[in-house]
This record gives C-alpha cells, structure tokens and sequence, in this order.
C-alpha cells in the first residue's frame, strides 16, 4: 500500500517568544514493512539544522529561531511504500542492546494497580507472543478509548486509573507492565491510516514493540488489539512518549501559546 | 612533644618505633625549633592570606552564616616520589578502565553482555543516563576531570574511598594552599624539592582544548559555566576561568543557533567549541533534562549530541562513580586493561544480599552506612562514633531500603601531624589527587589533603568541619 503522509505542526504565541529551540524526530526510517518512497521537512533553518541519530535509532534535527516571532510551522511530507509483516521489524540499525528498554521512565512508573495486573501475566514468558496478545486484551478491558480524559504528561498509572485514554495512554500501560516483568519494551509513535480514500487525522499514533525472540522486536496496537499491518507507518521510538516525541521544544517567554498538530494521510487510489 | 597512636593508625610522619621518616626529617626539625606562639602566628597569618584571596565555601544545611573559610593547617603532608610513583600508576589505571566502561555502557554493553556487570544494576540506574546512547564525545572521552579519594591505612595500604567523575571541586585549594605556603614558610622550601601543583590550570586548558570537537577550526573557544554566585563551589569556577584567561558564564550568557552553541558578547555572538560545566546533569539543559531548570541552555545537550560542541564532563558520567556501581570496579578494571586493579577497593556489604545485611545490622556499631546518591558526608552513619539512637534509625532504614545504602568498615585512615588548640597533635587525613584526560592522561602531582580536625574523627569533609592541608609531592 502507499500511504501520502502530510504532518503540520504549529505553534502560535500571544506575545512574540525570542528565542525558542525543537528537536524533531520526524524522519522514518526504511523496515521490512515500510520503505521509504520520498520524504521532507520543511522548518525555519532545516537547511541548516543540527542533526544526528540519537540512542533508539531517530534521525534527529536540532532548529532554533532567534528573536522575536509569532508562531512556528514545522512541516513533514511523503510518501511511504508499506506492506503487512504481521507487526515484525526485526532488528533496526543503531539501536541500543535490548534490556535498555526495560528502564522505568516518569511515565511509565508501576504502582499498585499495574504491579497487580502484571502480577496475572508472570511466568507466561515462553510464549510471549501469546503473552503480549493477552496483554492487549487486558488493557483494553480497563480502557476506554477517548480522549480530553488525558493529556501527553498524563503517567501509565494515571490514565489506568482513569480507565479511559488515547493510544499514548494505552502503549504506556502496555510498556510499565512489560518493565514491571522485566521485559523490554519500547514506545513507538507513527502513523495509522484508517482505510483507502483519505482522511485527516487527529494527531500521530502510538503502539508499542517488543522483543520476541527469533523474530526480533514485534509491534503491539494495545488501542486496537492488534499488530500493525500495511495500515501503519513507524515514524520514531523512545522509552516513552517523551523520548519519542516528534516534536519536542523548548522557548523563552511566558505568554500563552497554541499548538495544533494536523495529519492527512491519504492512499492515492490504483491507476 | 607529638604523640600517635602507633598500634591503631598510620601515621605519616612518626613511625611505630618513635622515628621520624625521612620524607619529614626537615619538618620535624623546623617544628622543633617553632614555638606554640610562632605557630600560632603563622597560622594567624594564613588565615589573613585567605581571607584576603577571599576562598570560601558555602555550607549547605547549616543556620548560620552560609559562607565560611575552610580551615586550613600549616603543617604540609608529605608523600615521597616512590609512593606517588604507584600511586599515579593505580590512578592512570582506574581512570582509563572507567573510561572505557563509560563507551562500553552507552555502546554496545559488552561487560553486560560477559556477565561481569548486572544488566539490571545498570540499565534501571537513575545515574544511567539514555541520552547519552550511541554518542561518541571527541577523542572518546566522558570523564575529563576527575577527584579521586584514597585513603591510607598503612605503610603500602591506600585505598579508594570514591571516584568523583562527574563534577568534582577542590582544585582551587589544592592551588590556593600551595600559594599560600609558599608565603609563610618559604624556607621550607629551600630545604625541600616539592613538585609543583600551579601548572593544572594550564593543563586544564589544554586538556580541554584537546577535546574540541573534530570540526572546530583555529583555536577552540572555551567557557567555565557556572550555576552561578549562590553555588557553594562559584568560587573555584571563577578562580578557573581568571587562571584559564577564559569567559565565566552562566545559562543565559549562551544560547544555540543552527545546532552550534554561542556566547553573548559586546559585539556580535562567539561560537563555543568546549563547555567546562559546573552545573549537574539535571540542570544542564532544559530541553532535554530537567524542563524546570533555569540554569541551563536550552539546546545544549542537543548539540552535543549534533557533534558541534564538547561538553566536560560528559553527561551520565555518574553510573561509573555511583556507590553501588563502585563495588564492581575491580571487575571493570579486569575486564577493560586485563590487569589486576594496582589500587584496591574499601570492601564493601551489599545489603540487597540478605546474608550481609543481617551481618550489617548487627555490627553497625564498627561500620559506616553510605546512602548509595548521597555525597558531601551527608546522610551517612560512622558506627564507631554514632548514638543507640542514630544506630536504630539507620538499621530501620536499611530494612525498608537496602538497596540504597552501602556499608564499609570504619577505616582506619592515617593521621598526620596537625596545629590545634592543644599543640600538634595526630588528626585523621584523605587525599584527593586531580587527574586530567583529553590528549594525554595529566595527573598533578598533589592534590588535596582533607584533614578532620575534630579529635578522634574521621569525617574529612568540609561540610562536616574538616579543613584542608597542603600535599606535598617529593622530587628524587
């Protein structure tokens, strides 16, 4: 399947921010379920941009805007080529060694309510894809997907006790119980297109990958239940949604401002 | 005139038998022929030079005025050319294995991978730091600056107490202790040949100009950053930058632009190649640490890890001097050089082993508990000269938190000749030697001697009343 990916994200200040840096994680890179057709970033000063691969595989791009300015705009586009390997990447180029992705992080911190229902999937590591499928299930028997309930600093623990989320709350369960077990597991943030035609989406995806051995790492949908397929494309990862975030900035100045973050994924229909 | 206790420590200058050693035959003579009143005024007279250089630390946790002279003795501890020599030798040594622990860990984990460290003690380590995954400094440096602790218990008997290899202080006592010695007793040094210790901040500089970054053009640009006035150590982060002829600065004198970071200046912004921080990890730089953190730079971590500036001391440097990391340095010393540690570890309990910790919390009376991320002397327990009551509430902690304590035996440092109230008098000393890697591994010959000048204590830490003493290194 081809998938044409447009992601806008823009920020827009009440009053003018003087000096403000980001660091996008915003280029994918080619799996055995994705390659690669064409893909840009359009930012103030890409062309001159810091860049780098940091620890979990991301091709990183460091911009900054001096003096005063209103908003920012930071645009990915391209095309991408998928196909359905029943959620397996295998093994990335510049990835850490496995058990790094078993560290607790803020958000993805254990307390009673996860340690308990982890507490049920001990003991099940032989089979772990039956483990990881069992897990989906679970979580999505707790939570309801929805969103306004949480917001991107909203904790695993927190969004449980909720009982309701978006796909980041869902992944992050997902990933404080696997590190509860000892079991690493990453956070995966991309794209999901809902079926051919096109459509504008909310905001990114985000599921998870975990290691399977002889396969390598496997990616888990806990908001759908469901590996990712020829639907999907895998934009960056990290320990957690912070680490994976696409966007991540920081700018002096206080006033308010505005993010609003716009995807349009479309499936060009077969000549 | 100066009596030890021979039968239970070390003392530098006495031997068991009464004799002096020859490394301080001339300072026995010229404490013989000082009278308690003319030691009394050269002591009265460091303290004006002090004062006047204007050296003090802050004390943090104390009601009183928060910024005081550290004590300073007048008598020199000495260390003869042959005992430095091994020293320096254990030092090169435990300072390239760590740094070769420190690629290894941010890398591919190979000592994780042979089974030699715990993958977990490690990866789940809050001092580990994941930012720091895959990065490769200039010249494959983390830890530039490095203080190391050692302490001696006998004649051949040094051990390491801690690696500081994060941000370690110090320096400027070491320098300013020799400066002042070499007003009051000059003719000390007319009867000795002491190494000198004034060229560290010259190669301090060219330490880290070495580590600029490999596109760096021309001479590098380096800065001190500082967290600022209110830090206890600002002065030696100044004192550094005035030696180096560098800029001093804070967070908000830097700021990055297209991936490289630059100085605000009267004309138009300098590009930095090198930032000596004195600012912890957490506060380094807001974007990615800590996202409250005023003293920052936002951005610099990020360029870092674009290649266009060298940060010293690498970031994450604390997983190889965490408290419960130290116990497997011998190990990483093994694994890395394929030699046998020259300098040994104090042997340490774990109490996350059951059988240890009940041996711990039976005999904390003779032990020291250290909290595994504290530092400065606080939080810590010494058994020998703790009350039933601190005793009872360090063994409810152990219980509750075994895995944040480690325990020692109380050692029995080595004493040194020391001017109190009394006259001199025996007083319990550590050293700390300043070691440099860039280019080339620098170690000054020196370094500084913490002296506890409470009787019968062996806390050497300013912060717990200790003072400082000049360390002399003999030439052959």
């Amino acid at each position: 399947m081809q998938i044409r990916i447009e992601h806008a994200t823009a920020y827009s200040y009440d009053e003018p921010v003087r000096y403000a840096v980001q660091e996008l994680r915003l280029t994918p890179v080619d799996t055995r379920g994705q390659k690669i057709v064409d893909w840009r970033i359009e930012a103030p000063g890409i062309e001159r941009a810091g860049t780098w691969i940091d620890g979990f595989g991301n091709r990183v791009h460091l911009i900054s805007q001096n003096g005063d300015h209103g908003g920012l705009l930071i645009r990915a586009s391209g095309l991408v080529e998928t196909a359905n390997c029943d959620g397996i990447v295998g093994h990335l180029p510049n990835m850490p060694p496995a058990g790094v992705f078993a560290r607790v992080t803020a958000l993805t911190e254990a307390d009673r309510a996860i340690e308990a229902l982890a507490a049920g999937f001990r003991g099940r590591h032989r089979d772990p894809i039956a483990l990881y499928h069992a897990l989906m299930a679970a979580i999505r028997e707790r939570m309801k997907f929805d969103t306004g309930h949480t917001d991107a600093t909203t904790t695993a623990a927190a969004a449980l006790k909720a009982g309701h989320g978006v796909c980041q709350d869902f992944a992050h369960i997902f990933l404080a119980i696997c590190r509860r077990l000892g079991l690493p597991a990453r956070y995966v943030t991309g794209y999901l297109v809902a079926d051919e035609g096109e459509a504008e989406v909310e905001a990114n995806h985000a599921w998870v990958e975990a290691e399977v051995a002889g396969l390598g790492w496997v990616g888990f949908d806990p908001a759908n239940g469901i590996c990712p397929d020829e639907h999907y494309v895998r934009l960056a990862c990290g320990l957690d949604a912070t680490t994976a975030a696409p966007v991540r900035g920081i700018r002096r100045g206080a006033g308010p401002d505005r993010l609003e973050v716009r995807v349009t994924l479309k499936v060009p229909t077969e000549q | 005139m100066y009596s030890t206790v021979p039968d239970r420590y070390f003392d530098e200058m006495v031997a068991p038998d009464g004799s002096v050693r020859p490394a301080y035959r001339q300072i026995a003579d010229w404490l013989r022929s000082q009278t308690r009143k003319d030691l009394r005024q050269t002591a009265a007279n460091a303290e004006g030079i002090f004062r006047r250089l204007g050296i003090t630390f802050a004390v943090y946790g104390s009601d009183q005025s928060n910024e005081r002279l550290i004590p300073f003795d007048i008598i020199p501890r000495i260390l003869s050319a042959a005992e430095w020599r091994r020293l320096e030798r254990g030092i090169e040594q435990r300072v390239r294995a760590l740094n070769a622990f420190l690629h290894d860990i941010y890398h591919r984990q190979e000592i994780i991978r042979a089974g030699r460290v715990p993958e977990k003690l490690i990866v789940l380590n809050s001092a580990f730091c994941p930012e720091m995954l895959g990065h490769d400094p200039a010249r494959g440096v983390y830890t530039h600056i490095i203080g190391i602790d050692l302490v001696r218990v006998s004649e051949n008997e040094f051990y390491v107490l801690e690696d500081n290899l994060r941000t370690p202080s110090g320096v400027s006592y070491m320098i300013e202790d020799r400066e002042a010695m070499l007003r009051l007793v000059p003719e000390l040094f007319a009867r000795y040949r002491v190494a000198p210790v004034e060229s560290y901040p010259e190669h301090l500089r060219r330490t880290l100009q070495s580590v600029a970054p490999p596109g760096c053009k021309g001479d590098p640009t380096i800065v001190v950053l500082t967290p600022g006035i209110y830090n206890s150590a600002f002065f030696e982060h100044s004192f550094l930058a005035d030696e180096m002829g560098i800029e001093l600065c804070q967070g908000d004198d830097l700021f990055v632009d297209d991936g490289f970071v630059y100085m605000r200046t009267t004309q138009k912004p300098k590009r930095v190649d090198v930032v000596y921080r004195r600012i912890d990890d957490d506060f380094l730089d807001p974007l990615t640490f800590r996202r409250d953190s005023t003293l920052g730079v936002p951005g610099l971590f990020s360029a870092y890890r674009a290649g266009n500036v060298t940060i010293v001391n690498a970031p994450g440097t604390g997983i190889a001097d965490d408290k419960a990391v130290y116990t497997y340095v011998p190990q990483i010393i093994e694994f890395y050089t394929g030699e046998k540690p020259l300098l040994s570890n104090v042997p340490t309990y774990n109490c996350a082993n059951e059988e240890e910790r009940a041996y711990v919390l039976d005999h904390l009376e003779e032990l020291v508990v250290k909290e595994v991320h504290g530092s400065g002397g606080y939080g810590m327990l010494v058994g020998p000269t703790s009350t039933k009551k601190e005793r009872t509430e360090f063994a409810r902690r152990i219980k509750a938190r075994p895995h944040n304590y480690i325990v020692q035996p109380t050692l029995a440092l080595s004493t040194c000749p020391t001017f109190v109230e009394s006259g001199i008098a025996p007083r319990h000393v550590d050293l700390r030697p300043f070691v440099l890697v860039g280019d080339q591994i620098r170690i000054t010959p020196g370094g500084l001697t913490r002296v506890a000048l409470k009787n019968g204590s062996l806390v050497v830490n300013s912060s717990q009343g200790g003072g400082t003493k000049d360390t002399w290194i003999l030439e052959d």
